[in-house]
């Protein structure tokens, strides 16, 4: 099987460790661990219509890099990225877009998906502002909630399709 | 894929002591890798995953993407490459501990003569005696410590993140005093000067009853009294519509669907015009959700303003054009009428002030029907919604004015 290495970046506490730990072992930890440099989990995805079976390594990075870590060595040959805010926290939406931005120049063409976590905390119709100029240069970030769980399967399984489809 | 060990080579005895006791202590493991990454020694438990004879990928699977860099580096002895401070974790969620990876590449020169022995899981062995790569994998600091470390520098951001919101938010609240401090100025330079004219006819007015009724007039006084009761009324709506022009922004408007094609043509038929006036409306209206009640209350006091206050009311156009950007819906309102001078231009906005076309100053309005307010009630409500207001026009070039409003697509 094919390993695939994924990139969750972000600001301190915006809520990565969770999303992974929801993603690989389906589980809510209310203790917050902060991350120190890298933690990095395996999990493996069955095939599906689209793409073939996967092991994800997923890289979950310190909120602490900011963007020092597109010139670190843990970003080598990264295949796609999850870049996450925090929905209730403005500043985290900046560091988000600048995230991306550092992202799409380090390792063009690669994919990436914006996430908006917390979002258990806003009601669905209720409307998150995003930086200014965001919508002109990335997609529309998707809500997720580690807490409940919401979109955070869809998250990993459309980088990993992404992946595939692009050809990393 | 498995390979044959090449032979042992022991290593001197103190060393081998020292290092075994670190090594069954799971402080480090020692690797040697052949030219193909694959493992042909290893020593310690910290990293039991690596077995003897596997690629180097196999048992450290986080190093399959880094295979380039360790084949490019020279064989010195003091090149490295360093993958520091990562943690793995299991499938069920356990960590394992945090490691430093380094690997070197060199030419294998431990003492081949040494009997320092190997058991069963520490197997030393060289390659061919050329280059090959050396592989520690140690445990950095201790984890409780960096745990401790992180936990303030979040605690220490997230109070600085906290801090810059507070610094925000106390920012607008201060641009919020200003503009109160500013309405407050608009206020005492209305009440003081605007005010004190009808004030003042009041009591001419008084004097002129009093002199009435000494001189034994009655009709005269009752004309007088007439001439009071109008002023009376006058100061009065001029009151009204002061308190009108302060709440403006501080009413809670709520956000409806407006088809903002057929609120402009509403308003430009329910406006009356001279017949050889003709209203052109052009552009993109678009159907938004947004506050009607004062949206209405501008476009239709600019395009009233238009009518108005043209000097060739019979052979006119104005023409009322929309566009829409990301963030507003830009309406225009233009005339071809007279226009209004530079100098009057910043004047126009202020409350009771009217422009006359026969004046070359804005004065404040003294017809029945109109007090001046209404610029100023435009000007006042795009505001209140974070909108912009601006007026083209250049009278000693050409006839007519523009007045451009940016009126925001999202609001609260």
């Amino acid at each position: 099987m094919a390993s695939k290495k994924v990139m969750l970046l972000g600001e301190i506490g915006v809520g990565k460790t969770s999303l992974v730990n929801r993603f690989v072992s389906g589980r809510f930890r209310t203790d917050y661990m902060p991350t120190i440099n890298v933690e990095i989990y395996t999990h493996n995805l069955p095939e599906t219509d689209i793409r073939p079976a996967l092991a994800l390594l997923i890289w979950d990075t310190d909120g602490n890099f900011g963007e020092t870590i597109f010139s670190s060595v843990y970003l080598k040959n990264a295949a796609a990225a999850l870049i996450v805010a925090d929905a209730t926290r403005p500043a985290t939406l900046l560091a988000m877009t600048s995230l991306s931005n550092g992202w799409r120049a380090a390792m063009p063409g690669r994919p990436y998906r914006l996430l908006l976590n917390k979002s258990d905390l806003f009601s669905p119709d209720q409307p998150i502002d995003l930086p200014a100029g965001h919508e002109k240069h990335h997609d529309r970030p998707l809500r997720t909630s580690a807490k409940s769980g919401d979109n955070v399967e869809l998250a990993f399984h459309s980088v990993a399709d992404g992946i595939i489809r692009r050809g990393f | 894929m498995e390979r044959k060990p090449t032979a042992p080579v022991p290593a001197p005895a103190p060393l081998l002591s020292a290092g075994l006791l670190l090594a069954r202590n799971h402080i480090y493991t020692m690797a040697w890798l052949d030219r193909d990454l694959f493992v042909s020694g290893r020593f310690g438990e910290l990293t039991p995953q690596l077995q003897v004879g596997e690629p180097l990928s196999s048992g450290l699977p986080v190093l399959a993407d880094y295979e380039d860099d360790i084949h490019a580096l020279p064989c010195d002895g003091s090149t490295s490459f360093e993958l520091p401070g990562i943690m793995l974790i299991d499938a069920d969620g356990t960590p394992a501990p945090r490691i430093d990876i380094v690997i070197f590449r060199h030419t294998a020169v431990v003492a081949a003569d040494n009997p320092a022995s190997t058991n069963g899981s520490e197997e030393i062995h060289s390659e061919d005696n050329g280059c090959e790569f050396l592989l520690l994998v140690t445990r950095p600091g201790t984890h409780s410590t960096e745990v401790a470390v992180a936990r303030l520098q979040r605690d220490r951001h997230m109070l600085l993140e906290d801090i810059e919101q507070k610094k925000l938010e106390l920012d607008r609240v201060n641009a919020e005093l200003e503009i109160t401090n500013r309405d407050l100025e608009d206020f005492a330079t209305v009440i003081s000067h605007d005010l004190k004219a009808p004030m003042r006819a009041l009591r001419y007015l008084a004097e002129d009853i009093e002199k009435a009724i000494d001189d034994d007039e009655p009709e005269a006084a009752r004309t007088a009294c007439e001439a009071l009761k109008k002023q009376s009324r006058r100061m009065s709506t001029m009151l009204s519509e002061l308190l009108d022009y302060a709440s403006v922004g501080r009413k809670k408007e709520i956000l409806e669907p407006c088809d903002t094609r057929a609120l402009v043509e509403g308003i430009s038929a329910s406006l009356p015009r001279p017949a050889g006036m003709n209203l052109h409306i052009g552009g993109q209206w678009p159907v938004i959700e947004t506050y009607v009640a004062p949206l209405d209350l501008v476009v239709r006091n600019l395009i009233d303003n238009a009518i108005k206050h043209h000097d060739r009311p019979d052979a006119s156009t104005i023409g009322i054009n929309a566009t829409t950007s990301t963030d507003t819906l830009e309406i225009s309102i233009e005339d071809d009428g007279p226009g209004i001078p530079a100098t009057l231009q910043e004047a126009v906005f202020y409350p009771f002030r009217s422009f006359s076309r026969q004046s070359s100053a804005a004065h404040p309005e003294n017809t029945e029907s109109s007090h001046g307010m209404g610029l100023a009630f435009v000007k006042r409500t795009i505001e209140a919604v974070g909108g912009r207001l601006s007026l083209t026009s250049a009278p000693e070039w050409s006839r007519g004015s523009t007045f451009r409003v940016s009126w925001p697509l999202k609001l609260d």
